[in-house]
This record gives structure tokens, C-alpha cells and sequence, in this order.
């Protein structure tokens, strides 16, 4: 598994959960997964690349 | 305030949340299943069994509760939280934890996740156990 597929699976799987747990509707809760989703992985990309000198 | 969720109502309503808790936390989404919330019952289910799993196919650490480290302590309660998958992990033989590569240790935050967030939806389905959530 690499990197990049583990943070889409996790991503995945905590905004799908955090949509149901936290909306009501079907419409709410998968548009709070879809931003949640983008958020994770957004930010994980983002952490990634800010750390990227330190690893050379 | 609807009827559901008066003081009352919560003492009447606690042998069964005391039960939802109880099936939420052995098997992730029963809760909800018992209070005939399909949907939740089917994603929680999926989404910690796929944590659960994974966390365990990656060879993942699966803590004990025998150690002295509070760390280690604090590992095994985020574990626990898994229910009956954690049961699972100790009896399924994978070759032992593997966390000298990075998908051994991914393996050992996805079950700590899958744990964590079972014991969210185990707190979810006694909220809706007891009228304070629909």
C-alpha cells in the first residue's frame, strides 16, 4: 500500500463515518463527507510537501 | 422538547440503550441495526470493519493489556474500542505485528482508528437509544 492510496483509503472511510455520525439527511451527509474527503487529503498533500526539504 | 427525550424517558429507555451500547461496541453498527437505522448501521459497520481489517492484513500492532507503559495503555483502550474485531485480532495468525515498514504501522493506526471510531458510533447509538438524537 502506498502512501498516497493509504491516506484516500482513510480519508475515505472517516468522512463517509463523520457524514453519517454528524448530518441527518442523505444529501447533507454526502456533502459533508465530499468536503471532508477533499479536506483530508488536501491537507495531508499539503503537509507532505511542506515537509518535502527536510527529507533530502 | 419531544416526549423521547425527557429525563423520564431516559430513565425508562436505559436497559435498552444499556444493550444498543453493548451490541454497538461487540459488533460496529449493531446498535443502530437493533434501533432500525439501516443506513448508519450498514456505513458504520463497513467503515470500521474496513479499518479493522486492513489495520490487521497490514500487520499492524494490536495492543495487550498486559504492560506497564501508559502509552501502550492508551493503545489498547483505542484497540479495544473495536469490539469484537479485536477478539478477531487476537486470534487471527498473520505472522505477528509487523512495524518495521511503514504499512505495519499503518496497519497499527487503522485498527487504533477502527477502535476510536467505533466507540463514536457506540456513543451515537445511545444518543439515539435514549431519544436524545433521531
Amino acid at each position: 500500500m502506498t502512501h498516497f492510496l493509504a491516506i484516500l483509503f482513510f480519508a475515505l472511510v472517516i468522512s463517509l463515518s463523520f457524514g453519517f455520525l454528524t448530518k441527518r439527511t442523505l444529501r447533507d451527509r454526502l456533502r459533508y463527507a465530499l468536503l471532508t474527503f477533499l479536506g483530508f487529503v488536501l491537507i495531508a498533500v499539503a503537509i507532505g510537501w511542506l515537509l518535502y526539504p527536510l527529507s533530502r | 422538547m419531544s416526549a423521547a427525550a425527557t429525563p423520564a424517558a431516559d430513565q425508562a429507555n436505559l436497559p435498552l440503550a444499556a444493550g444498543v451500547v453493548f451490541a454497538s461496541w461487540l459488533v460496529p453498527g449493531l446498535g443502530h441495526l437493533l434501533l432500525r437505522r439501516w443506513g448508519r448501521a450498514v456505513v458504520f459497520f463497513l467503515c470500521v470493519a474496513a479499518l479493522a481489517v486492513a489495520g490487521i492484513l497490514l500487520r499492524g500492532h494490536v495492543f495487550s493489556p498486559k504492560t506497564d507503559d501508559a502509552f501502550e495503555m492508551l493503545g489498547f483502550l483505542a484497540d479495544f474500542g473495536a469490539g469484537g474485531f479485536y477478539f478477531l485480532s487476537r486470534v487471527y495468525e498473520n505472522g505477528g505485528p509487523d512495524v518495521s515498514v511503514a504499512a505495519g504501522d499503518y496497519g497499527t493506526r487503522f485498527f487504533a482508528t477502527a477502535g476510536v471510531l467505533n466507540l463514536l458510533c457506540t456513543l451515537d447509538a445511545f444518543d439515539t437509544a435514549t431519544g436524545k438524537k433521531g
